[in-house]
């Protein structure tokens, strides 16, 4: 059988090898400890041992070759087909002469002490709460205070569905709905007067609880990931927060559309996307109160305009943020949402950049139907949508004459927060977006 | 020897005698913490080996040479501050006794872990003898010390390089109730020498006499490189080895011996031998003595006592705040 | 200039020996033949016998010497051949060299340096392993440092011996020729008392020194994908940095310690009873430790592999902590 020559570790800190000088060849015999090479290493020069009798069957590393230790330096062939037998096990004998000798008293003394229960150097993390209760972390605990949040409407992360910080931060990030709103005290005023037979405004019916359903057999229970969770308890708090108003128009699309292929001619690819998004954020700069959040009981009208763009991805809606969009060119804008769209696909964006939208901006696309009422992005106060775009008859009026002529034509559904903005200011604003896509006025 | 010379010495056992008892009645009267450990009865050992040392001479004491510590040049009132724990004392109230040395008159501080300081004189002698200064080192220590590894260490490798210093053992005969024959199995700690290569001699350590010329031959022969000699000083101390120790393990008889050879008595009778006008000598040292003790004293009890948070300070030369930003 | 880890603790004696005067290395055949490991080789030709000092096998002798020579004014490196054989000198560092300035009343300071390989992973058995830091940790007067890279180990040496405080050198010994480092020709320090942040990271921080940092590094970069793992090399062990330790824990809410050093009272133990109780607010999980089980590091390779923290052991402990 084949026996290893290894480069030996000759020395604690020594990691590798020079093989010095071979004092044998291919095919000698040798016995057993004769020397076969020289070696030197950092701290001593060395002749290595056969570590068997036989032939030299290969010499594997030539002289002058640095080697890792261990590495198989030869290998020697035994003369035996097997191995060499090692030496006998002597039975351990108590003999009651050797009193006094070492191992007396191993003999003396009784069974042994068993050993202490081990403690693991990394203790397992604790085991699950009991039911109906919910295990908080000091941090956790902070933020829920600092902020007003209820721990209960957050899809928990982490082992057995604990609330991390990160579900924390990226709760209120997406606009998690914060302290409970105490009911505003005008909303009461435009009640009209009962009068006797008019019965009593609507009670305040508690909702119903949910039929409960079992699902069937055949059927697919798909259970929800915690994207799914959050945006399902986003959803439910944003209509529950704002009363939302959906207004439409009706937009010409043909000086984008000219554009468009002005830009393609010079090789730049626009999508409608791009000028919808500079519309709306010029729109914003003249109605600060689209680009607003409500806090306490005061409307903040934000500085900056930050739009964010709805992106449909496997894992669910993800909104990635143009900061400062107004001040984007149209080829800027264009840039940016394709890369949103390319990583936010590719599961590549940073929580960083979901956070921050004053607005948003929902482009189901090609397949996105006429148009739709978009739920509001919490904490923004309004959102747009862009429906498709349909080549239809429409009349126009020039120098005084009307004419029909076929225009590609786009519905664009905004939703305002009605606690905030009222019907001037809502309309106002569509209005504007309207008349900057119709006058073709982009950068 | 001359006449001034004569004095000075005489002087100096008076101080530490003086000194001594001084430190024992206060620690009768409750005005002292910790332990007190007196060296009546040993003062010529630290007189004959430090009254002729240079100022850049090393003494490295143990907890019972309040003497050495006055001979070599240490300030009695800062001392006294040291030994009453305030903050005019040599360790600031940090350790206590003679455990906080005086470093700008070369005495390093004595230690409760014994022995432990020798290494640290041989150390110091190495660098002597390495940057060619004719400084020595004497490292004071109990036959009950000498039993320690340090000890055997140091001397060991003072034997290999020679070293500039002098090895004195005060052997009192009591490690605390332990005698010599059960702290080691020569006859004298001196024997000891030869297995590190250098001489051991035998003084009687109550002779003053005998300790100045054994110290004397022991000193020169380092300062001139010829290496370290092992002085074995046999002296007896009156007291326990604290203050608070009855010593009932000595027979009365051997105390009455050892005092009948008291090193102050046997130096005055010297002096009247030779003739000096003794009375003068004696009233004079007395006056001077008691005043030196009581201006001492008076310092120390005068001295503030630490702070609480003054524990915190002098750990570090170079401190480090790590919640800095 | 590429150096392995020990040639720039060797660079680093050799230019501050050149640099001062004072300078001087004693220990057990650290003079002709250089050190058991060479890290002094050639030192001895260079400076002469007399600051590099072939001392006879007395550990407490070569720690008590260097305090009295520092007492002097030298700047004595004092080696301990194996850092297993410094509890032979426990004594002279705890009550002599760590005191002196105290029971002195600041009278003088103790500028030594004592270093010596620690560490195990070689097979070593029970006096060739050893991590003693934590015996040392609990006195106060002492300084500790222990470097992970070529780069920190000649920075801190130099920092360690111009320093004038004991400073206590843990070189680890399965490093001296195992990394390589392209480091500068020109002189640095690294700051006794500054930890580095290898890397940044939002999710867990591993918090750890000397060997293990390696491993750790390894394991961010295989588990980017999965955990965004914070790393801190403390270096200086006493006094640690608690300034970057605590704003690391604000940021990521975990931590994990790791050591090569026991568990039970190491090092590990009181950097997660600080953060417990300082940072108690940032806790997003429990502070986990990993380190080696509470046994002597044994030499049979199955064994050693039990006993100390590795690769493996330090993935699975980071994952279950990112997951909690």
């Amino acid at each position: 059988m084949l026996v290893d020559v290894v480069m030996p570790q000759l020395g604690e800190s020594v990691v590798e090898g020079v093989v010095v000088k071979w004092l044998v060849a291919v095919g000698d015999l040798v016995a057993k400890d004769q020397p076969l090479l020289e070696i030197s290493t950092d701290k001593v020069d060395a002749e290595i041992p056969s570590p068997a009798a036989g032939r030299v069957a290969q010499m594997l590393v030539k002289a002058g070759e640095t080697v890792p230790i261990q590495t198989v330096l030869a290998k020697i062939e035994t003369d035996q087909g097997v191995a060499l037998p090692s030496e006998p096990q002597a039975e351990p004998r108590w003999d009651e002469e050797t009193e006094g000798v070492p191992g007396d008293l191993a003999r003396k003394t009784g069974p042994p002490i068993p050993a202490p229960p081990r403690v693991e150097p990394t203790a397992a993390p604790p085991s699950p709460p009991l039911p109906g209760r919910m295990r908080i972390t000091p941090v956790v605990a902070r933020m829920a205070a600092e902020h007003g949040v209820d721990l209960s409407r957050i899809a928990g992360t982490g082992i057995d569905g604990r609330v991390t910080r990160k579900d924390v931060e990226e709760y209120l990030a997406s606009g998690g709905a914060v302290k409970p709103l105490a009911p505003i005290p005008e909303m009461a005023a435009p009640l009209p007067a009962a009068a006797p037979s008019v019965p009593p405004g609507p009670p305040s019916v508690p909702a119903a609880p949910a039929p409960k359903t079992a699902p069937a057999e055949g059927d697919q229970v798909v259970p929800w990931t915690p994207i799914r969770k959050k945006i399902a308890q986003h959803m439910v708090s944003s209509k529950q927060t704002s009363p939302h108003v959906h207004i439409f128009a009706e937009v010409d699309m043909h000086r984008v559309a000219a554009w468009r292929a002005k830009a393609k001619g010079e090789g730049v690819n626009l999508t409608y996307l791009p000028f919808v998004i500079q519309a709306a954020a010029k729109a914003l700069r003249e109605n600060p109160v689209m680009n607003a959040t409500v806090v306490g009981e005061s409307t903040v009208l934000r500085k900056d305009i930050h739009i964010a763009v709805a992106v449909d991805t496997e894992k669910g809606l993800m909104v990635p943020v143009l900061r400062h969009a107004d001040r984007m060119s149209l080829g800027e804008i264009a840039a940016a949402t394709d890369d949103f769209g390319a990583r936010a696909k590719a599961g590549k964006i940073s929580p960083d950049e979901l956070t921050g939208g004053t607005y948003s901006i929902s482009n189901p696309g090609t397949k996105g139907n006429l148009f739709g009422t978009p739920i509001i992005n919490q904490p923004q106060v309004g959102i747009l949508r862009m429906g498709q775009i349909v080549k239809r008859p429409v009349v126009i009026g020039t120098g005084g004459e009307d004419a029909i002529v076929i225009r590609p034509m786009m519905y664009l559904c905004a939703a305002y927060d009605h606690r905030v903005i009222d019907g001037v200011a809502g309309n106002g604003f569509l209005h504007r977006v309207r008349e900057i896509l119709e006058a073709g006025d982009f950068s | 020897m001359n006449e001034q010379k004569d004095r000075e010495l005489y002087h100096w056992l008076r101080l530490i005698r003086e000194y001594e008892d001084r430190i024992s009645t206060l620690d009768k009267q409750g005005k002292l913490m910790g332990g007190v450990y007196s060296g009546k009865g040993q003062e010529a050992v630290v007189v004959g080996f430090c009254h002729d040392l240079r100022w850049d001479d090393w003494i490295f004491p143990l907890h019972r040479d309040m003497g050495a510590y006055l001979v070599k040049g240490a300030d009695p009132k800062r001392l006294m501050a040291q030994i009453f724990g305030k903050r005019d004392g040599f360790a600031k109230g940090k350790d206590s006794y003679l455990h906080g040395g005086d470093l700008a008159n070369g005495i390093f501080g004595a230690t409760s872990c014994l022995g432990a300081t020798l290494p640290v004189a041989a150390g110091m002698a190495y660098k002597f003898k390495i940057r060619k200064e004719d400084r020595i080192a004497i490292a004071f220590f109990g036959e009950g010390a000498s039993s320690r590894g340090d000890v055997h260490e140091a001397m060991n490798f003072a034997g290999i390089h020679k070293l500039p210093m002098v090895f004195v053992c005060e052997n009192n005969f009591y490690a605390y109730s332990t005698p010599n024959e059960l702290q080691f199995g020569v006859d004298n700690v001196a024997d000891r020498a030869a297995g590190y290569g250098f001489k051991g001699e035998i003084v009687s350590g109550n002779d003053l006499h005998a300790v100045l010329k054994t110290a004397k031959k022991a000193i020169d022969r380092a300062r001139r490189g010829d290496g370290p000699t092992l002085v074995e000083c046999k002296t007896y101390r009156y007291h326990g080895h604290s203050e608070h120790d009855r010593a009932d393990y000595r027979e009365e008889e051997e105390v009455i011996t050892w005092e009948s050879r008291d090193p102050i008595q046997l130096w005055e009778v010297y002096l009247q031998k030779k003739k000096y006008d003794f009375a003068a000598i004696q009233a004079e040292t007395t006056e001077k003595v008691k005043r030196i003790v009581e201006e001492a004293v008076a310092f120390a009890e005068a001295s503030p006592a630490p702070g609480g948070p003054e524990a915190m300070e002098d750990l570090y030369a170079m401190p480090i705040d790590t919640e800095a930003r | 200039m590429l150096v392995t880890y020990i040639e720039a603790i060797r660079q680093a004696m050799d230019e501050e020996m050149a640099r001062d005067r004072n300078v001087m290395l004693l220990g057990e055949d650290v003079g002709v033949m250089g050190g058991a490991f060479k890290a002094s080789q050639g030192l001895q030709e260079k400076y002469g016998a007399d600051r590099v000092v072939d001392m006879p096998i007395s550990e407490s002798l070569i720690i008590g010497a260097g305090v009295g020579l520092a007492v002097q004014g030298m700047r004595p490196i004092l080696e301990m051949q194996f850092i297993d054989f410094i509890s032979c000198g426990f004594d002279q560092i705890v009550n002599t060299a760590a005191t002196l300035r105290y029971r002195h009343g600041g009278q003088t300071a103790c500028p030594i340096v004592i270093r010596g390989p620690s560490g195990g992973g070689v097979h070593g058995g029970l006096y060739h392993s050893q991590n003693p830091e934590a015996w040392f940790f609990h006195v106060p007067g002492l300084k500790i440092v222990a470097p992970a890279t070529a780069y920190d180990a000649k920075g801190l040496m130099k920092s360690a011996i111009r320093d004038d405080d004991p400073v206590l050198y843990f070189e680890h010994k399965f490093l001296y020729r195992r990394i390589k480092e392209d480091i500068q020709q020109e002189d640095y320090l690294v700051p006794i008392g500054k930890a580095a942040l290898r890397k940044e990271g939002r999710d867990v921080t591993v918090i750890t020194y000397s060997s293990p940092v390696h491993a750790v590094m390894k394991a961010a970069r295989d588990m980017a994908k999965e955990v965004d793992i914070e790393v801190i090399d403390l270096r200086t062990l006493l006094p640690i940095d608690w300034g970057t330790v605590k704003a690391s824990v604000r940021k990521t809410g975990k931590v994990l310690i790791v050591h090569e050093a026991r568990l039970t009272g190491g090092i590990g133990a009181e950097i997660a009873a600080r953060i417990a109780q300082e940072c108690f607010e940032d806790l997003d999980g429990p502070v986990m430790r990993l380190a080696a089980r509470d046994t002597h590091t044994p030499f049979a390779p199955a064994m050693e592999e039990y006993v100390l923290p590795n690769q493996e052991k330090i993935t699975e402990a980071i994952r279950k902590l990112a997951a909690y």
